[in-house]
């Protein structure tokens, strides 16, 4: 059972075996007491379930990784984890990319020009 | 296994050096360029060195010329995100003891790099079948050095010392027309832009020894 300290600082990473991500998790492995981090394959059939049992602060995926790219579409992450980050390797930039949600009701067309305009419903 | 692996992509040599060292590899350098590469080579003389193709200042590739010929004992290992064909013949043409792709596995990675103190070279399956189909390509086709005929093979030498039409035809004791006549000749058969090309083609298929 995770604690909710532990919880906030997990951090999931999918991959299907690739060697980006495996070495990212290995060099991450090291940083125990900051971040704990859990490999899960995309190809799990109850993928949705392990990750909202986790809760992750932050998933990493290897964007080049093609069981990633097709069985954890961006979209799909973000429904099961409408809060975390969502962080994207490219193996031949120098970068990362983060991708996050908001999520606000919206019940009629006034909502959506408040949510447009920036002000959010608390 | 005392490795150095050069890679000006850092976070991906990073989690490389962290998963070679979790293999039990004796990680003893990292650099991010190829020319770095080299000199890190020479002076720790590693059992292995793994090299990216794209690199700055120095590629992959030219690194590698340089540690075969600087370094001969090291072994070499392109780790690439490059598919290409040219690439991959190159390399083990020019004695590269493997050719691994960035998408591989890391636990393939890891397999065909203790495979290596076996004697075995570091290659998957597929880049292997692709090495002996090249190589056996290459040989059945006449190289571009094979159709120059004993003038121009008698001439292409002293094109690499990188002597002028003048000086040339005075040692061959022909004409300058003579000369510049066969040295378009040369420059046609083996498919060279210029005279630097063409030497350097020669020198790399082994058709003239490198000028000392």
């Amino acid at each position: 059972m995770h604690t909710e300290q532990v919880s906030h600082s997990h951090v999931v990473i999918l991959s299907s075996g690739s060697l980006f991500s495996e070495g990212v998790a290995s060099r991450l492995r090291e940083h125990v007491g900051r971040v704990q981090v859990t490999l899960l394959d995309p190809r799990l059939p109850d993928l949705s379930t392990r990750l909202s049992s986790i809760g992750p602060i932050a998933v990493i995926l290897d964007a080049a990784d093609p069981w990633v790219v097709e069985k954890c579409p961006l979209n799909r992450l973000l429904g099961i984890l409408p809060g975390a980050r969502i962080i994207e390797l490219d193996s031949q930039a120098q970068q990362v990319r983060v991708v996050t949600s908001e999520q606000y009701p919206a019940k009629d067309v006034n909502d959506l020009v408040d949510v447009i305009d920036g002000h959010l419903p608390a | 296994m005392r490795v150095i692996v050069a890679d000006d992509h850092s976070l991906f040599r990073d989690g490389v050096v962290s998963l070679l060292e979790a293999a039990g590899f004796e990680v003893v350098g990292q650099v991010g360029d190829g020319r770095q590469a080299v000199d890190l080579v020479l002076k720790l003389k590693p059992d292995l060195i793994l090299l990216d193709i794209t690199m700055p200042h120095m590629g992959g590739l030219e690194a590698l010329h340089q540690i075969r010929e600087r370094a001969p004992a090291v072994q070499v290992v392109m780790l690439t995100v490059s598919d290409d064909e040219a690439d991959l013949l190159e390399a083990m043409r020019s004695g590269a003891g493997g050719y691994l792709l960035k998408n591989l596995k890391a636990e393939e990675f890891l397999d065909l790099l203790g495979g290596l103190a076996r004697g075995e070279a570091a290659l998957t399956r597929q880049a292997a079948s692709r090495v002996i189909h090249g190589l056996t390509q290459g040989a059945q086709s006449p190289g571009r050095g094979a159709q120059l005929t004993a003038r121009e093979l008698e001439l292409l030498p002293l094109l690499v010392e990188g002597l002028p039409n003048r000086a040339i035809a005075q040692r061959l004791s022909v004409s300058e027309n003579t000369v510049k006549y066969h040295v378009k000749a040369i420059l046609q058969k083996l498919e060279a832009k210029n005279r630097t090309e063409a030497a350097m083609f020669a020198i790399r298929a082994g058709l003239v020894k490198p000028p000392r």
